[in-house]
């Protein structure tokens, strides 16, 4: 079994998905709101469960511009399902907001309550 | 058969009217209206078109995200929970105006009598719980959440509430036996 990189272009509504191998980092930057979130994160936990065979360190890098509720559970459940592939000293997890995006910055400061794992909360400029 | 079908349009028109006179008769500026079927690319482009017109009025950007948001939550809510009449029809409208100091969203869709109960209290409880109550409310449902085999996650009305900073309003009006129709008529402030 070849461990391959995952890339799924942004669309309208979902979040360009970037899996790299090499760096071991996992980057989802943009909208999310599908109709079907599950759908959309199934080929991404596929990835993560195939990575998980062959590597030991993962970084996951999220940043989010429009998120419905649904892919904000989606994505709590995508960083859960991380804590339960990989030991939690060989997880890091990037949470990026723009500035004066409370909203989301509230989002990245609720996942790190609930994962075992602290995000690190990361201000950018505005795109 | 089209007696029924025709009463389910009736009463979810005869609602949809009836907010959008109530705009009209309070100066509002009716900036978008649709009465009928959502389509995907309706869900998709609604939205979109709204912020854009919120851009030209110059509104603020986290109002225009937390309209933005509002939106996808409701109807999202409208293409995965509404009913469909006995024709297949998912009958639903959508209403967005504004005023100088606030937008107003209404949304309205089918629901099962049997729901009318549960949705009720669900907004009650939101509207009685005050910031803190309502974030309690919202991580607990984040917490112990599933996305269920529609798609829905159950934080939909928490986070219009929470957007909208205001109290959800809300009209049940009973089509029939089976069916009446949702309304949520949702007021954000444009500071």
């Amino acid at each position: 079994m070849k461990l391959e990189n995952i890339h799924i272009e942004s669309g309208k509504n979902t979040p360009e998905v970037i899996g790299d191998v090499k760096s071991n980092k996992l980057t989802i930057h943009g909208n999310s709101y599908p109709e079907d979130i599950k759908l959309f994160y199934k080929p991404i936990v596929s990835w993560l469960e195939k990575t998980s065979k062959y590597r030991d360190k993962i970084c996951v890098d999220c940043q989010f511009y429009y998120i419905s509720s649904s892919s904000v559970i989606a994505t709590l459940k995508l960083l859960q399902k991380v804590e339960a592939l990989f030991e939690k000293v060989n997880i890091v997890f990037n949470w990026r907001y723009e500035i004066g995006d409370e909203d989301i910055k509230k989002i990245g400061q609720d996942f790190s309550n609930i994962l075992e794992n602290n995000m690190n909360i990361i201000e950018v400029a505005e795109s | 058969m089209d007696k029924e079908i025709n009463n389910v349009t009736k009463v979810c028109y005869s609602r949809c009217s009836a907010i959008k006179d109530i705009y009209k008769k309070n100066d509002y500026a009716i900036l978008f209206s649709h009465f009928g079927e959502l389509s995907i690319d309706n869900m998709n482009n609604i939205p979109t078109k709204t912020e854009k017109a919120m851009l030209v009025s110059g509104d603020k950007k986290s109002t225009i995200k937390r309209i933005f948001n509002i939106l996808i939550e409701g109807l999202q809510n409208i293409r995965l929970h509404g009913e469909k009449d006995s024709d297949g029809n998912q009958v639903s409208f959508v209403n967005i105006a504004k005023e100088e100091s606030h937008y107003k969203i209404s949304l309205g869709n089918l629901i099962n009598n049997e729901y009318t109960n549960t949705i009720s209290k669900r907004i009650d409880t939101i509207n009685l719980a005050d910031k803190d109550g309502q974030k309690k409310m919202y991580v607990d449902v984040l917490t112990n959440g599933e996305i269920s085999k529609k798609g829905g996650a159950g934080l939909g009305f928490i986070t219009m509430a929470m957007k909208s900073k205001n109290r959800l309003n809300f009209y049940i009006d009973k089509v029939d036996n089976s069916l009446s129709c949702f309304t949520l008529d949702i007021l954000i402030d444009r500071k």
